[in-house]
């Protein structure tokens, strides 16, 4: 690969040659060109030297570098620099073995595939967007359509009170007057049934006639009323926070307290049911009607077991205790916030898991309004909270301390 | 500088006419062309060296397009200042 290089004698005598002059002429003409393309340059000058190029000098910044060997930075000073332009003559000419050549563009059909792509793109996007909309528009509408199927089902909630109030007529007469009991239950079914058949229309009528007037308001009823029936027939919690997630913060406030009261009355149901259980064991012996009348009873608290069951069975008692607002009375330590304190380090530290910062910030909130902007210097409480809550292990913990990191933070 | 520049300065140095000069640039010009693309390194002392190099073909891609391209080959003159000369333009022009 090595070059022959051809000094400027060698070039002198071809030029000679070329131009049909002496040596002498040459050499001296040669010397020449370069001193004057020399003092060109020297004083910052473009030499054009026609059918060769031109020189021109460029300015190199003076840049930062370090010393290999002692590591010291050192500044390496701007300088000017001689460049050569070959003219375009030479540069064609120089070029003639590849001037057939011509930049070639890659895969065209895929280019222009994708520029079609782009070129679509806001057009696609529109028909993306329209098909979300009539999608979403189809999911209202069936939304509306099975509420407006649920209305008849409103009985979900008086049938609820007719378990209680039958629960209540079935257990506590019994103990004191068992033989009225078939008699009074009948009865009592008959009134309630009737009562809440009479309700139930009423409470349709009125609810048809606000539909008419207040949609909205309607709505709401009726995702209360979904989300009742969900905490009723659902197994699994999150699906009620994903249904509260829909609810703006006093529905979702109210939700919470009759799904509370709902749960509250369902463990009483339950309390009176192995009460009722109980009791009959007592009385056998003493009274022979009571078995004849006592079986019947039974089997309808069988039946009002098998009906409440699978109702109450998915809402355990954590659920309760996740859902009933804390108090905080109670602190384990107060914690004075420094630079770089942050509330889910607290957590970390006291209940073992960061997302339970919401119950500190909760336990703050007085103070503190915004979990973001603490100043420094505050003292934070750290209040005790059950270990129930704040089982780090338990997916329904984390999935509540989520659910109120969520509302705390998207707070304005 | 331009042409007739370069013809009268390069006859002050050399004492000789325009049109010798003419000549002997055009025959330089030559001189060059055919040196290099006989893959000759022109070296002028105290000046630099004239070369002819060759650029690979290399796939260049359109910033905002993503147009991909292939460059092709092709044979560039390079020139490369001597030692001399870069001290002379350090000492000179600051």
């Amino acid at each position: 690969m090595n070059k022959i290089k051809i000094s400027l004698q060698e070039l002198v005598e071809l030029i000679s040659v070329k131009a049909n002059v002496s040596k002498r002429i040459a050499e001296e003409f040669a010397k020449a060109l370069f001193a004057v393309i020399e003092d060109g340059l020297l004083a910052n000058d473009t030499v054009k030297i026609s059918g060769l190029g031109s020189f021109k000098l460029s300015w190199n910044e003076p840049r930062r570098s370090v010393n290999i060997n002692t590591g010291e930075e050192i500044t390496i000073d701007g300088y000017y620099k001689a460049n050569f332009t070959p003219d375009n003559a030479l540069k064609e000419a120089v070029n003639e073995p590849f001037a057939h050549l011509e930049a070639v563009v890659l895969d065209s059909k895929n280019e222009k595939a994708d520029n079609e792509r782009l070129s679509n793109d806001p057009i696609k996007n529109l028909g993306s967007q329209a098909e979300e909309i009539s999608d979403i528009l189809a999911e209202l509408t069936q939304m509306n359509k099975t509420e407006i199927e649920t209305v008849p089902e409103v009985d979900t909630v008086p049938e609820v009170v007719e378990i209680e109030v039958l629960a209540e007529d079935n257990s506590k007469p019994e103990e004191q007057n068992i033989e009225d009991k078939a008699e009074t239950q009948s009865i009592i079914e008959d009134e309630t049934k009737l009562e809440d058949k009479s309700e139930t229309d009423e409470n349709f009528v009125e609810v048809k006639k606000r539909k008419k007037t207040w949609w909205l308001t309607i709505l709401i009823i009726f995702v209360v009323i979904l989300g009742l029936k969900i905490t009723y027939f659902s197994s699994s919690c999150i699906q009620c926070w994903l249904k509260y997630d829909f609810l703006d913060e006093p529905a979702r406030s109210k939700v919470i307290a009759v799904e509370n009261f709902v749960n509250n009355k369902i463990d009483n149901v339950k309390g009176w049911f192995v009460s009722e259980n109980v009791a009959p064991d007592l009385q056998i012996e003493s009274n022979i009607e009571v078995e004849q009348n006592i079986e019947p009873a039974e089997t309808i608290s069988d039946s009002l077991v098998n009906e409440v069951t699978p109702q109450f069975a998915p809402v355990d008692s954590l659920d309760i205790l996740l859902n009933t607002p804390l108090r905080y009375t109670k602190f384990i330590a107060t914690e004075t916030f420094r630079n770089g304190t942050r509330l889910t380090v607290l957590a970390k530290k006291y209940y073992g898991h960061k997302d339970f910062w919401v119950y500190i910030y909760e336990a703050n909130r007085d103070m503190y309004p915004n979990p973001d902007v603490i100043p420094i210097g505050a003292t934070i409480k750290i209040p005790v909270i059950d270990k129930r809550i704040i089982d780090a292990n338990n997916q329904k913990c984390l999935l509540r301390a989520k659910y109120l990191h969520d509302l705390y933070v998207k707070k304005p | 500088m331009n042409h007739s520049d370069l013809i009268s300065k390069i006859s002050e140095k050399a004492g000789l006419t325009a049109a010798e000069i003419e000549n002997l640039l055009v025959a330089t010009s030559q001189v060059f062309t055919e040196q290099l693309l006989d893959d000759k390194i022109i070296g002028i002392q105290n000046f630099g060296n004239f070369e002819l190099r060759l650029k690979e073909e290399r796939l260049s891609v359109h910033p905002t397009t993503k147009v991909r391209t292939l460059v092709p080959p092709k044979r560039v003159v390079n020139f490369k200042q001597s030692n001399n000369l870069k001290d002379k333009l350090k000492g000179v022009l600051q």
